[in-house]
């Protein structure tokens, strides 16, 4: 009986689904690559949480709603200290709310307000490399996140990313409530004297 | 033809052959690396990052201005001053040894009478430091006594300024430093002969 000899089908490699293989493949690679680096990413992106000390700012942002915020700077102290100076017969808490009531007087913002300042701490960040700012951000628990968001992205778009910021959970409340806000003369790190408002809840 | 088209499949398939390989040793080689060894693309400054203060929630201090120092120096800016020319005096007496007991009133003026002068023997050199002196004037900033010893034949003391019973002037808030600046106009002097301090 003849058989047919059974003829081998020569193997031949496709290569439209070898090239789709690849492609598939590199972007597996670089995906998982990615996923590889982003610990790495984590590591430098250090955030810093809150701790139980005294928070030092240059500047800080009380917001009390989505459009009314309370900023305190440097120039808040002169204002501590006039009022110090001229109603220091008062009573120590007749002193503080008139001290309170003169500083959300002066203090008290919109939104465009407080864009406006911030555009002006840039100016003055952008001008000099040197010179640090650390915004202190406070914020009520009921406020919703994108509002910090959008005062965090103002405040971060710096030409020599020399504004920092802490974000901490508070509200205006805590400060009208503080136990003492007074100003305090101290040594700063390169020597020189500050007269510093302290607010102590 | 058929030829060539063979050749360049072949080609095709030994480039995939040796990429899938390249990434895949990479992939291995990255995972194997400890965390802290692996390194950034150098255009990413992620590395650079300062790690920011943590806040506080404690309390708050705000930063104030900075509180300009004041200088306590004779007042250069006056023009009726009158200098001193260390050589000059040297010439004329090398072994002058006179102390001024000068008093400083709130506006940084200089009094002494004669009780006040030690000059014996050196009369010439006492008179050109007198008539220098009465002419100084201070920047306002501290009140009180202040003594000045010219002695000539010393060797790293030839001046001494005894500035301890200066006091800040009770105008001038507590919380501003007042720092001691130069404290005298005399010119030719090198610095080395000058001691500035207390009860020589």
């Amino acid at each position: 009986m003849a058989f047919r000899k059974l003829k081998r089908q020569e193997e031949k490699i496709e290569l439209v689904s070898l090239i789709d293989m690849i492609f598939i493949l590199l972007v597996f690679f670089l995906v998982t690559s990615y996923v590889i680096k982003l610990p790495l990413q984590e590591r430098s992106v250090y955030i810093p949480t809150p701790e139980n000390v005294l928070g030092r700012a240059q500047i800080m942002i009380q917001i009390i709603h989505d459009d009314r915020f309370f900023w305190l700077d440097e120039n808040a102290a002169n204002v501590v200290e006039q009022i110090e100076s001229d109603y220091g017969y008062f009573s120590e808490k007749k002193l503080q709310d008139q001290v309170l009531s003169a500083l959300m007087n002066r203090n008290m913002m919109d939104y465009s307000q407080m864009a406006e300042k911030i555009a002006l701490l840039k100016e003055r960040a952008n001008a000099d490399p040197n010179v640090k700012y650390f915004v202190l951000i406070r914020c009520p628990n009921e406020i919703p996140y994108a509002v910090i968001l959008e005062v965090i992205s103002e405040l971060t778009d710096t030409r020599f990313r020399n504004i920092q910021y802490g974000c901490v959970a508070g509200s205006l409340r805590d400060i009208q409530n503080a136990s003492q806000i007074t100003t305090i003369y101290e040594t700063d790190e390169q020597g020189g004297r500050r007269k510093n408002i302290r607010i102590t809840f | 033809m058929i030829a060539m088209k063979f050749g360049l499949r072949k080609i095709i398939i030994i480039l995939a052959a040796i990429f899938l390989l390249g990434v895949v040793a990479r992939e291995v080689w990255l995972l194997s690396l400890p965390v802290q060894e692996v390194v950034m693309p150098p255009e990413s400054n992620e590395d650079k990052m300062e790690i920011p203060p943590r806040p506080g929630v404690q309390g708050i201090m705000i930063s104030g201005p900075r509180i300009q120092p004041l200088y306590f120096t004779i007042d250069l800016t006056r023009s009726d001053l009158q200098n001193l020319n260390w050589k000059r005096l040297e010439r004329m007496d090398p072994w002058a040894d006179i102390k001024v007991k000068c008093k400083l009133d709130e506006k940084g003026r200089i009094f002494f009478s004669q009780e006040d002068i030690q000059m014996e023997g050196h009369p010439e050199a006492g008179l050109m430091i007198q008539q220098a002196l009465r002419t100084w004037r201070f920047t306002p900033y501290k009140t009180g006594e202040i003594l000045f010893w010219f002695n000539m034949p010393s060797k790293g003391r030839k001046l001494m300024i005894d500035i301890s019973r200066l006091n800040r002037s009770p105008f001038i808030p507590e919380y501003v430093p007042v720092y001691n600046g130069r404290l005298h106009y005399i010119e030719d002097i090198s610095p080395a002969d000058i001691q500035i301090g207390s009860h020589f």
